[in-house]
């Protein structure tokens, strides 16, 4: 890795922890993708091997890629790839809006579930 | 009365028509002017206009190579699929240079399809090159989706600002 792709790396790392890099889903899973206004960063998990690495790519606007590089965990620091990972995942696919929805309709006193249209049935269910 | 040149009278009349022989030229050259103006402002308008079309006409046509490449993958034709995002990359290439789409939000627009599409058309080399990788066809489609809906909110926005002109 040259002391540029570290740079962008740490910077992209401090942004996105920040909460400041609008990371985007796309086609592919573990795939996300970061679009400045020339240039596209694109990030994606590989965690097969035994050791998980980050695969980083540059896009230019002629949809090109012009650079690439592989990030491992002694590139990374102090945090945990994967937790990193996992935290722009959380972000992109709003997983925390998702959970605080979900525990907001189960502790509502309405019935959840169901279509709406059709009665619950009342009787309890052992189990 | 005779002409007699050194009759004041004479040399009066004289001034009195070279200045409304002046104000005469100058109102004159107000009017050719703002004809003038006139005249470009309707060539300016309807070179805009004109290029308006065309822009409509190519973001309409980058809209037909999203629905093919759809078509394309759902038939399972990877070939031609890579061939028209490479066609339809090559046309956008070509719209991100006029000047409706200078602005920043514009180009960040322009480079997140870009970029977008770069990643379905390695996804499908890589498929075609290895066979374990497989395509996630419904995310594709809907990434291409978003494509489609977004330059079709392009075509909104210039054909409501033609028509207002």
């Amino acid at each position: 890795m040259t002391p540029e792709q570290k740079d962008i790396l740490l910077k992209l790392k401090d942004k996105t922890k920040q909460g400041k890099a609008a990371w985007k889903e796309t086609s592919v899973d573990n795939k996300f993708v970061l679009d400045l206004e020339k240039y596209s960063i694109s990030m994606q998990l590989y965690s097969g091997t035994a050791l998980p690495q980050l695969y980083f790519e540059i896009i230019n606007p002629k949809g090109k890629r012009i650079e690439s590089f592989f990030a491992k965990q002694e590139d990374f620091g102090e945090d945990d790839i994967q937790s990193f990972f996992k935290l722009v995942r959380r972000r992109v696919l709003r997983v925390d809006e998702a959970l605080k929805d979900i525990l907001h309709e189960l502790d509502s006193e309405d019935v959840v579930g169901g279509d709406g249209l059709t009665e619950p049935r009342h009787d309890s269910i052992n189990f | 009365m005779k002409f007699d040149m050194a009759n004041p009278v004479w040399g009066f009349v004289g001034t009195l028509i070279s200045f409304l022989g002046f104000f005469v030229t100058i109102v004159m050259l107000f009017k050719t002017k703002k004809i003038a103006q006139a005249a470009k402002d309707a060539v300016v308008k309807t070179q805009n206009e004109v290029q308006k079309n065309v822009l409509l006409t190519d973001i309409s046509t980058c809209i037909g190579l999203v629905q093919e490449i759809k078509a394309f993958i759902q038939s399972k034709r990877h070939d031609a699929t890579i061939l028209r995002m490479e066609d339809l990359n090559s046309k956008l290439i070509q719209l991100r240079h006029i000047r409706e789409f200078n602005s920043e939000s514009s180009q960040k627009e322009f480079q997140s399809i870009v970029s977008q599409l770069y990643i379905i058309r390695q996804n499908f080399e890589e498929m075609m090159g290895e066979k374990n990788i497989l395509v996630d066809e419904e995310k594709t489609l809907g990434a291409l989706l978003r494509i489609s809906d977004r330059l079709n909110d392009w075509i909104g926005r210039y054909k409501y600002e033609v028509s207002e002109e």
